[in-house]
């Protein structure tokens, strides 16, 4: 499990193009990750609650199961466009040492532009099963919610998580200090 | 048979080219479902698999256990586990070496990633090895080698996906872990004792301590035993399942962090958002290894490796060699969590068809996974020491874990002939 790099020594300092890098990219990224954070914590929090309610007071948390299951989308939504922006998947990275200067920025355009792709593909077939959600009226198990709601809002973090990942492409054409794996 | 080998060649192209593994398993696994089945069938299959994933009640483990390990991290706790091993082992020839050993096997009790163990065990340990004038290959090697066992001793990050990509119970598998992680110990500190036989320059003895002294240190190790009896007690016990296990040593390990003065607002952030950025990474993998194995069990690939399996059933251990072979090959390339999410799901049906237990082979598939941690090009493990100690040249390191390696193997070697190792302990689980 590759920990992300941290982003503490990330330079502040915009040059020309990097705007678009910024407030495609870094923005909602920080901002997201934020959201993210927050809903770990709680899911912690929360498992915690329902133990002890369960063995201290003999009353667990109605529904946590389900509350648990619909944090976590929330979570790993919320925190893509971060890993997105910051390159910070797991990436077969052997042959770096042999692979020419020249080569390595437009490496880092074509993959992020894959990237882009492959994770707005997702948001797009998430969109389509959060159609398919709304058309059956399906909803969750336990409280009865309907699941739509909860579909599209992973179609659309995971799109937003796409065009972060086009910023973080972008970062690489006008070589931003933003986003730029270092 | 024709459409899985392309894939996987098209998969290993792709990956070479430095596009992150899960997006192109995501592609590949598409695209080959397209080619094998139908478009239709395809679109509806990555809509359905993506949410499924995200929305599992068991998967909310990974992140909570990923959480409990950086807030250890940050605690502190690596310090206290040190000092204690160092009091009992540190007068001999190579003694903080087996220190660090020891100590890495204790923070790996409440710790389920390997590379935190690495990165925080190198803190502590490298710079008193040095200042003794130990070795650097000798000091690194043992903390590289010593940070592998994260993932053996429970709670293991990597043992959980294991359990819920097989469906084999993530406590009877923790349970399982716990006998081969102190043999793991053991084998260590006798390759120290290799190394320092050979040149016993590389590690000189430190000073004796009194026994007064020593049962002080061991008595600051509380905070370790109660996280590790809590948690693990819990799943054992059949008290706690392992999200709620797991929920309760991030707590633990948050209330920990919090009275040491370890946490300020920045700290917790950081902690957070690594967490929930390293759970991101996970799920991104885990939905493309789902697609790209329901692309693969469309094929009748599965079950020409089940023919082929089968003409060695009155020499299973056959089998057995030869993917432990492709492991560790593959170890050479991959980082570890993608080669099992890539490989589990096509060679666990085979090794349950001659007969094996799932619980032995996840052990088996995690002992492999440590040594790919510590192979080279890739060994992650060396990486991370490279990056918190950038005086100490990569070739230093892997020669330095040379020994430890080496060690591994007759490791993997007992615990593949010795089944009794691993399945003994989890026959008492609830």
């Amino acid at each position: 499990m590759v920990a992300p790099p941290d982003a503490g020594d990330r330079v502040a300092r915009p040059q020309s193009g990097s705007g678009l890098v910024y407030w495609l990219g870094e923005a909602p990224a920080r901002l997201l990750s934020l959201i993210a954070c927050v809903m770990l914590f709680f899911m912690m929090v929360l498992t915690f609650v329902d133990v002890a309610g369960r063995y201290l007071f003999a009353s667990p948390l109605p529904a946590a199961y389900e509350i648990v299951a619909f944090t976590m989308p929330a979570i790993i939504f919320c925190a893509l466009p971060l890993t997105n922006l910051r390159e910070g998947h797991v990436t077969v990275d052997i042959f770096d040492s042999l692979v020419p200067n020249w080569w390595r920025r437009t490496q880092a355009i074509l993959v992020n532009l894959v990237v882009a792709g492959a994770t707005g593909f997702i948001a797009w077939r998430l969109a389509a099963r959060s159609y398919d959600h709304f058309r059956f009226r399906e909803v969750t198990d336990e409280l009865w919610l309907p699941m739509w709601p909860f579909s599209t809002a992973m179609a659309v973090l995971c799109a937003i998580a796409a065009v972060v990942a086009l910023a973080a492409m972008w970062g690489h054409v006008v070589k931003s200090p933003y986003g730029v794996r270092r | 048979m024709t459409e899985a080998l392309v894939g996987l060649a098209v998969l290993l192209a792709l990956a070479f080219l430095r596009i992150p593994i899960a997006f192109v398993m995501i592609l590949c696994g598409f695209v080959g479902m397209v080619w094998v089945g139908s478009l239709q069938g395809a679109l509806a299959n990555v809509g359905q698999t993506a949410f499924d994933a995200a929305i599992n009640y068991e998967l909310s483990v990974v992140p909570l256990f990923v959480l409990m390990g950086n807030f250890v991290a940050r605690a502190r706790l690596s310090e206290e586990l040190y000092t204690a091993s160092n009091a009992f082992l540190g007068h001999r020839r190579g003694g903080l070496a087996m220190a660090t050993i020891v100590a890495c096997g204790g923070f790996s009790a409440i710790c389920g990633s390997s590379l935190a163990t690495a990165a925080t065990m190198s803190k502590v340990a490298m710079p008193s090895m040095r200042r003794y004038g130990y070795d650097d290959a000798l000091a690194s090697g043992s903390i590289a080698a010593g940070g592998t066992l994260g993932i053996l001793i429970p709670p293991s990050v990597l043992l959980v996906i294991y359990g819920i990509l097989t469906q084999t119970s993530i406590g009877k598998l923790f349970a399982a872990g716990v006998l081969p992680g102190l043999v793991a110990v053991l084998f260590y500190m006798l390759a120290v004792r290799v190394v320092i036989w050979y040149r016993p320059e590389a590690g000189p003895a430190g000073e004796r301590r009194t026994w007064r002294e020593r049962a002080q240190a061991l008595s600051r190790v509380w905070g370790v035993v109660v996280l590790f009896a809590i948690v693990m007690g819990g799943i054992y016990g059949g008290v706690f399942s392992p999200t709620e296990a797991a929920g309760i040593g991030a707590i633990g390990a948050f209330f920990f962090a919090l009275l040491r003065g370890a946490l300020t607002w920045r700290v917790l952030y950081d902690v957070l958002v690594e967490s929930a950025s390293t759970t991101a990474m996970l799920f991104t993998v885990l939905i493309g290894a789902l697609l790209f194995a329901n692309f693969i069990n469309l094929t009748d690939f599965p079950q020409a490796l089940l023919d082929l399996a089968g003409q060695f059933s009155d020499r299973p251990w056959m089998v057995i060699l030869a993917i432990l072979a492709i492991y560790l090959v593959l170890g050479c390339v991959f980082e570890s969590l993608s080669m099992i999410l890539l490989t589990v799901p096509i060679f666990f049906p085979l090794v349950i068809q001659l007969g094996y237990d799932p619980v032995w082979f996840g052990i088996l598939v995690v002992v492999i996974t440590e040594i790919s941690l510590i192979t080279p090009p890739v060994g992650l493990n060396v990486f991370v020491l490279r990056g918190v100690l950038p005086d100490v040249r990569t070739s230093t390191i892997f020669r330095g874990v040379t020994p430890f390696w080496i060690a591994d193997l007759f490791r993997l070697a007992l615990i593949a002939a010795v089944p009794a190792l691993s399945l003994w302990l989890p026959s008492f689980v609830r």
